[in-house]
């Protein structure tokens, strides 16, 4: 989601930068380079995961930013922890069901401008069958040949039913995005 | 009050509070009442206990958990009923432990998680079905012998002891399944410390049976890993009841009563340490 944001942030900036004229054109991900993280924080400490596998689908219309879309399909079984019992408990129903709920999606619904390298994306995140509006700050950084879109925020798991440990792990968790799409 | 200590008391002290003085109450009453009154007061207790320790910790509460293994103690609860009241008025042994083997593999079955996305376990249910049913057969057989005429006042604590490889393996699940386990186990014991002063009554009539049908359906429970290999070095576990009592069987009447406990205590704690070293091993393998 994060990267919906910058996706589109970029997309307002090459607008303004570049006279060429495009219509909703597909950006190509590199996987390597990219990345979506989290960290869940509790009382006594904290810990950090990811995903090591998602799909990003995104078109930009540089033409008419409002346009463009992005999204994200992560496959929650390739979730990894910090520790590998806490990798297998997040897996578990406890948290993200994995066997049950194999993916997690975000579609954006709307890009908005923040200035110059900044984009707020609305979006619709759907995960453990639950689907809620999200709205997701980024910074877009652009360079000759890549486009990358980064995002810090946080996510109420309590939203989507995900409730284990309440009042001792925090509901918000830290949701860091690293998109990097060739040019 | 700290997480930690709420989640202590809601899992430990209220099932095993609440089951504890439902035994009591029956064993108080037990020379003015029928006897299958109070060994299903005292199920009712031991369940009682349970479902309220999976209400306080369990968010949203749900009568009909979506999680199948949520819904366990309604199986549980007619086996509680069924074979504690049964022991009592109707003595036959073979109709008991038929009926004690049925409710626990029926329990197994309705514990099996059934979604699209457990698919790659389907063709492995066969053989834990009948691994449950022939584990729960051969636990009941041997227990039942042994509580018949070997079993001295202290039997009741060694079929607790067969609870702790399952025990460990639901401990080591994940966090919801884990806590549900220990609140059956602190029910249970609460039932058994009564039973030290009845131990041919009631409490251990009803505490014998339970005892079997956890221990099949708690090990079953242990599949439900996420991670997607499924270890056969849990089967242990299943028959860990009826080994410590065979065992038993053999020395009764050779060894002093301490050593037969020391015994029981030191099977129980080889199956659990061959879980724990077998546990740590796949742990290693994985990171």
């Amino acid at each position: 989601m994060i990267r919906s944001g910058a996706l589109w942030a970029v997309a307002l900036v090459v607008s303004l930068a570049s006279s060429n004229t495009f219509a909703q054109q597909p950006l190509k991900l590199n996987k390597e380079k990219s990345k979506i993280d989290f960290l869940g924080k509790k009382t006594d400490g904290q810990h950090a995961g990811g995903f090591k596998e998602f799909t990003v689908d995104a078109k930009a219309d540089f033409e008419t930013p409002a346009n463009s879309s992005l999204q994200i399909t992560i496959d929650a079984t390739s979730l990894w922890s910090d520790d590998a019992k806490l990798t297998d408990h997040l897996k578990n129903p406890d948290f993200f069901d994995v066997r049950k709920y194999p993916k997690i999606t975000f579609q954006s619904t709307k890009i908005e401008s923040e200035g110059e390298g900044k984009a707020v994306i609305h979006g619709k995140m759907k995960m453990l069958d639950k689907e809620v509006e999200v709205k997701v700050p980024c910074d877009v950084e652009m360079n000759e040949d890549s486009i990358t879109l980064k995002g810090k925020w946080k996510l109420d798991r309590s939203k989507f039913g995900m409730t284990y440990g309440a009042g001792k792990i925090d509901n918000d968790v830290e949701i860091t995005s690293n998109l990097v799409f060739g040019l | 009050m700290p997480f930690d200590a709420q989640l202590l008391i809601d899992i430990l002290a209220i099932p095993s509070g609440v089951a504890l003085i439902g035994a009591l109450i029956a064993l108080a009453t037990s020379k003015k009442l029928p006897t299958w009154f109070g060994a299903g007061l005292t199920a009712i207790a031991w369940l009682a206990g349970i479902i309220i320790a999976q209400y306080k910790t369990l968010i949203p509460w749900e009568w009909w958990s979506e999680e199948c293994w949520q819904r366990l103690f309604w199986p549980m609860g007619v086996a509680a009923l069924v074979l504690g009241t049964s022991s009592l008025c109707c003595g036959n042994a073979n109709w008991r432990l038929m009926m004690m083997s049925l409710v626990a593999w029926a329990t197994a079955w309705l514990s099996i998680p059934r979604s699209s996305g457990w698919r790659d376990i389907d063709s492995l249910e066969g053989i834990w079905m009948l691994a449950i049913g022939v584990s729960t057969l051969l636990n009941g057989w041997l227990v039942e012998r042994w509580i018949s005429t070997k079993a001295p006042r202290w039997g009741i604590w060694v079929l607790i002891g067969g609870l702790g490889p399952p025990l460990l393996l639901a401990a080591s699940a994940y966090g919801t399944m884990a806590q549900w386990v220990v609140s059956v186990v602190a029910a249970t014991l609460g039932v058994a410390i009564v039973a030290l002063f009845s131990p041919q009554g009631l409490a251990a009539s009803i505490a014998a049976p339970l005892a079997v049908v956890i221990s099949a359906m708690v090990a079953w429970g242990r599949f439900r890993s996420s991670t997607p290999s499924i270890s056969w070095d849990n089967l242990p576990a299943l028959f860990a009841p009826g080994i410590i009592a065979l065992v038993d069987t053999a020395f009764a009447g050779r060894i002093p009563t301490w050593a037969r406990i020391l015994l029981a205590g030191l099977l129980s704690a080889g199956v659990i340490g061959f879980l724990y070293w077998r546990s740590m091993d796949g742990a290693a393998a994985e990171t």
